[in-house]
């Protein structure tokens, strides 16, 4: 495929990810920092992230299992997976997690299974259309092509 | 005998021809005749000739006398006569004898003559004897008389005895006797007999043949005699002869017309035997023949077998060896598939590395210092692309199907490159790299065409090797270019075909050829290219290389086993580089040091068209006449015969252009302080060459000598008038014919005061590390103090210590180096003397090195950019993504960050960098997460300002960085609190807040 009309791909699918909520400011400000030191400051990030959002949910998971459930914990958890979030710009995940600590307040099981549940669906969103991406940016430059900085 | 006789009548006939003959006759011309035959004839008894009418006359022989008996009538009643014969002419000779007989028996005569041809008759020899035995005495043996006829009237007689015949077969039986054979003869009529068989008597009776058996005495018995049939046959009868078997044969025989009879008797046994034994002797003949045959067989089937067993081992061998062949054929075609494939792949990825540092190039900022390094990561790029094409050569060479690419470059240039990409690595094992630029002719003839990558592949493997193998001391590269000499030009000629063919055997033959026609083209066409032999050395000062492997390291996969030990290589890269030189018309050899000295000098030469630009032909063919005067008239030092001139200065670079319509002002002096001995001098000699007065110092000390001492000249100098100082320049730069010229040129236009004036220019060329840095700005400072003289100072810094040079020390007009003090940093150093373009004006701006601009530059930059920069901030965070886009924010914003993963360590952190920086604080901020494990962030923020209170007047801001607002922070003695996720902006507005709040206190 032409470098170009890949590029142009990846603008839009980028755009389109920043329009549906996926991803907010914060992911353009990541992608600033990534230069030449640290090529590949963002997929890090990511993989750290997918990393953390997978022990996250795991143990959000089983806290809720639990009988009786200790809202305290789920809510540590909740916590640590919205501040992750955020470092990224998974605005929408931060939006549900920013519910489900409300939940996790008011003490909610129901809520809360139903929050997780949200979340489980937002994080795998996200994580296909990071992916999909990604793997834009690795044909471009498997092409000779640079990636287009986002403005 | 028989034969006898009826040659004697033939003769006699022929002798006698008369019809009629008397006896005078006979007695004249037949007696003499006879008695030569007679004598003639062995076993000859008697001779007679007869004649019918009753004529005859003989000889015969009567024991030793002879005798002759005659008749000389015809009558019927005829008169014989005897008489004595004399033994040598047979002559008779006394009274003969009347001997009258009653009755010869003449029937037998005419008999004889009825005979046409020869007649035989047995006499009756028992009438005969008793007839002659009256003349003669008893005893006389039969004869067998033998007549034959010579006229139709005369006959011939021959007489021999019977006892001749007899005494023959005895003599026979005799022989025979002693192979147990015995024979036994007689007559027809039994008159005479041979009795041979022991105990037998053979009798002829009849026409049967009878064998009498005797018995001891000789009588017969009687009984048992045998008849044996005479037919000839084959096979004998068996006969036994007193108890021994024989066996008999009997035959007929004839013996002068009588038939006689022979019988053979052979004993039985003794034949067998005699047979037997043939037949044992035959068989072991047989038996050995057949064995030695069979031996014969065997050895030959063995033999046979043996070659057999032998072919076959060869032919298993042969296939053995021939699947070999094939398996290593296999082989190495699979290995250069697998070459081909990851030459492929290697240049794949090569591709892609010089594509990413391309892309890179669009994220970077101009002369940062990340530019610099992606700049050399291409050229990196570049030079393994390059090598890993040549390696992939070296095939190619040996095939002769290299190719030397032909461009323009400037092979000083290429060098300086070289040799600043080596040096690093050589300064990092304390090894000085040093360019010597000799006579600086490579300077003069730099422009060339030629194959660039390959001369420094060449260089660049001698100079790996050098500063692999050089662990102290120094490495230097001399470079200078000559006119081709003899030998070089008949390579570089037209007869160079024969030249090189004889070197690179038939290497690169195909290239030879093209080049040729190359260089024939380029002699028609083109003026500006001149053929020029580059010297190159590499001299180090190494482990070195024992002699008698000067040649052998030359070749492919050779390593000098002691020295490479332990420093790897695969022992390619001198038999390419050898390679190479060849191809380029050079050669390559390790010269030879003097005892003592340590290291090895490679030399090699390489020839190349040189591109001189027609601006500057001819300034240097002037310049070259002068060359040859001066060669012819004082032949000074060879060194500075190029350069002593300036208009060969000019012709060195395009940077060295003199100012020309200036004056020519008091010469410059240069005072040196390099530490390095060989550095030291080569520069010195370059710049003497240059006709620039040099001062060098080795130490410290020296220096300040040695600026003692130039200022007092400098002082006395200036005190004196302008004639001396330009007989002073007039004396140092005598060499030169046009410098004279010029010289007497600018004093005639009276302008020489101006120069004058303002004094020698004086540089001042310093290493940083020969001393103390704060002594030698002392001592430099308080030279250029009270001294009239422009002055400049150049401050030699080794890069890796160049954080430690305080620039406030130092005269910020003083330069300073940080690279190697060669090529292009020489002559921009040069440059700054009058001389060479170098103005007052010049001289009185800051000098800065191109590197140092970048790095202002970068500090400008800062400003804007990297408004943290230099500044210590700790983060502290549990989650390893959230400290990842922490530090990547702040690095970007130039801080220099330090990282733990909870409070607990945080608090240690901050302990013990008080105790180490104390008076200063050991983070200009601090970077806290709350909620960590372990230890928060506010329990953390408690236990550091406890610490700090022990230090007094220190307190780190610390940021706190939570997921929610949270009111704690403030309390917990946090500085200020920042919402995740962190934000450039919003983190640089908290810290002007926190240098706000810091100053208002």
């Amino acid at each position: 495929m032409d470098v170009l009309q890949l590029q142009r791909k990846l603008r839009e699918h980028q755009a389109a990810m920043l329009r549906e909520g996926f991803l907010d400011d914060q992911f353009s400000q990541l992608q600033k920092l990534q230069d030449e030191s640290s090529p590949d400051f963002v997929i890090e990030v990511v993989k750290m992230f997918f990393d953390d959002s997978e022990k996250l949910l795991h143990n959000m998971t089983r806290a809720l299992g639990q009988v009786p459930v200790d809202f305290k914990q789920v809510d540590a958890h909740v916590h640590q997976y919205k501040g992750s979030s955020a470092s990224v710009g998974a605005a929408r995940v931060k939006n549900v997690c920013a519910t489900f600590r409300n939940f996790c307040e008011t003490q909610n099981l129901e809520g809360c299974v139903r929050c997780l549940q949200q979340l489980q669906q937002e994080y795998s969103l996200l994580k296909n259309n990071l992916q999909y991406l990604f793997r834009l940016q690795e044909e471009i430059q498997a092409a000779g092509g640079s990636i287009p900085t986002i403005e | 005998m028989e034969s006898s006789s009826t040659n004697f009548s033939r003769f006699f006939s022929s002798s006698l021809n008369a019809s009629s003959v008397s006896f005078m006759d006979i007695k004249a011309k037949v007696a003499p005749l006879l008695f030569q035959a007679f004598e003639r004839v062995p076993h000859l008894e008697q001779i007679s000739y007869i004649v019918m009418e009753g004529l005859s006359f003989s000889y015969y022989r009567d024991h030793l006398q002879i005798l002759a008996i005659f008749s000389n009538s015809s009558s019927s009643s005829t008169l014989y006569y005897i008489q004595h014969v004399n033994q040598d002419n047979g002559e008779p000779y006394g009274e003969p004898t009347k001997y009258n007989f009653s009755s010869i028996n003449t029937s037998w005569i005419s008999e004889a003559l009825q005979f046409s041809y020869s007649y035989a008759l047995f006499s009756n020899a028992s009438s005969l004897r008793t007839n002659w035995s009256i003349i003669v005495d008893s005893g006389h043996n039969p004869l067998f008389l033998n007549s034959a006829r010579v006229t139709r009237t005369s006959v011939i007689s021959l007489g021999f005895s019977e006892t001749t015949v007899t005494d023959f077969l005895r003599a026979q039986n005799n022989d025979l006797h002693q192979s147990s054979m015995s024979m036994s003869w007689a007559t027809k009529d039994g008159r005479a007999t041979v009795q041979g068989i022991r105990n037998t008597r053979l009798v002829i009776s009849n026409d049967t043949v009878l064998l009498q058996l005797l018995d001891q005495n000789g009588n017969p018995k009687g009984v048992g005699d045998t008849a044996i049939p005479c037919n000839n046959e084959r096979f004998g009868s068996s006969l036994n002869i007193q108890n021994t078997e024989y066996l008999i044969h009997c035959s007929t025989i004839d013996i002068m017309g009588i038939e006689s009879v022979y019988v053979v008797a052979i004993r039985k046994n003794e034949l067998l035997s005699f047979d037997q034994h043939y037949k044992k002797k035959g068989l072991t003949l047989l038996i050995v023949m057949i064995f030695m045959i069979l031996i014969a067989l065997l050895s030959f089937l063995s033999m046979n077998g043996r070659n057999a067993k032998r072919e076959i081992r060869l032919r298993a061998s042969l296939l053995k060896q021939m699947e070999a062949t094939q398996q290593a054929e296999r082989k190495n075609m699979n290995k250069s598939l697998a070459f081909a494939a990851a030459n492929h792949d290697v240049r794949a990825s090569l591709a892609g590395l010089t594509a990413l540092v391309d892309m890179s190039f669009d994220f970077v900022q101009n002369a940062s210092e990340l530019d610099t390094n992606l700049k050399l990561m291409k050229g990196c790029t570049q030079d393994l692309l390059g090598l890993l094409n040549s390696i992939l050569d070296t095939s190619k060479i040996e095939a002769g199907k290299i190719q030397l690419e032909e461009e323009e470059f400037d092979v000083s240039i290429l060098l300086e490159d070289i040799v600043d990409l080596y040096h690093p690595m050589a300064s990092k094992k304390g090894v000085d790299l040093i360019l010597d630029p000799c006579d600086g002719s490579i300077i003069r003839y730099s422009r060339v065409k030629g194959d660039r990558g390959r001369l420094k592949q060449v260089l660049c493997n001698l100079l790996s090797n050098a500063v692999k193998f050089t662990d102290e001391g120094h490495i230097v590269v001399r470079a200078r270019a000559q006119k081709p000499s003899l030998h070089n030009s008949l390579m570089a000629g037209n007869s160079e075909k024969h030249g090189f063919m004889g070197r690179l055997s038939c290497l690169c033959f195909k290239k030879i050829s093209s080049d040729e026609v190359e260089g024939t083209s380029n002699s028609t066409q083109a003026d500006p290219y001149c053929v020029m032999d580059f010297i190159f050395e590499v001299d180090d000062t190494g482990k070195g290389i024992p002699k008698e492997k000067y040649k052998s390291v030359f070749e492919n996969y050779v390593q000098v086993k002691e020295t490479s030990l332990g420093v790897g290589g695969t022992g390619l890269g001198l038999g390419i580089v050898q390679s190479l030189v060849r191809l380029m018309h050079g050669d390559i050899e390790i010269s030879e040091k003097d005892v003592g000295e340590k290291g090895t000098c490679f030399k090699f030469n390489v020839i190349l068209n040189v591109y001189e630009r027609i601006t500057n032909a001819a300034s240097t063919k002037e310049e070259e006449e002068g060359v040859d005067e001066r060669n012819q008239t004082q032949a000074p030092l060879p060194t500075l015969q190029s350069c002593s001139s300036g208009s060969s200065i000019c012709s060195l670079s395009p940077r060295f252009r003199i100012r020309s319509s200036s004056p020519k002002p008091e010469p410059s002096r240069v005072i040196m302080l390099i530490a390095d001995e060989y550095r030291r001098k080569a520069t010195e000699k370059f710049m003497e060459g240059l006709g620039i007065k040099v001062a060098a110092a080795k130490r410290l000390e020296d220096l300040f000598d040695v600026l003692k001492k130039m200022k007092q000249k400098c002082l006395y100098s200036s005190s004196h008038s302008s004639g001396s100082q330009g007989s002073e320049y007039l004396s140092a730069s005598s060499h030169s014919r046009s410098s004279r010229v010029r010289v007497a040129l600018s004093s005639m236009d009276g302008k020489t005061d101006i120069g004058a004036a303002s004094n020698g220019f004086i540089l001042i060329v310093v290493e940083t590390d020969a001393g103390p840095l704060l002594e030698l700005c002392k001592i430099v400072s308080n030279f250029k103090r009270g001294l009239c003289n422009p002055c400049q100072v150049v401050w030699l810094d080794k890069k890796i210590l160049f954080k430690n040079l305080d620039k406030d020390t130092l005269d910020p007009k003083d330069m300073v180096l940080s690279k190697p003090f060669h090529g292009s940093r020489l002559f921009q150093v040069i440059k700054l003397l009058p001389e060479f373009g170098g103005s007052k004006l010049n001289t009185q701006e800051s000098f800065v090195d191109q590197s140092s601009v970048g790095s202002k530059e970068i500090q400008e930059c800062e400003d804007t950019e990297k408004p943290l920069s230099g500044k210590r901030i700790l983060v502290v965070d549990d989650t390893p993504l959230m400290r990842m886009i922490a530090l990547r924010s702040l690095i970007k914003l130039g801080a220099i960050i330090e990282q733990c993963e909870n409070g607990e360590a945080a608090v240690h952190l901050v302990g013990d960098g008080l105790i180490k920086d104390f008076p200063n604080p050991p983070y200009d901020y601090i970077l806290m997460d709350c909620q960590m494990p372990v230890m928060d962030g506010f329990e953390a923020t408690r236990k550091i300002r406890k610490i700090e209170k022990r230090y007094g007047n220190i307190r780190i801001p610390i940021i706190a960085l939570t997921a929610d607002s949270d009111k704690m922070t403030i309390d917990a003695g946090m500085d200020f609190h920042l919402v995740k996720p962190i934000d450039r902006n919003k983190f640089l507005e908290a810290i002007r807040d926190i240098n706000a709040k810091k100053r208002s206190i």
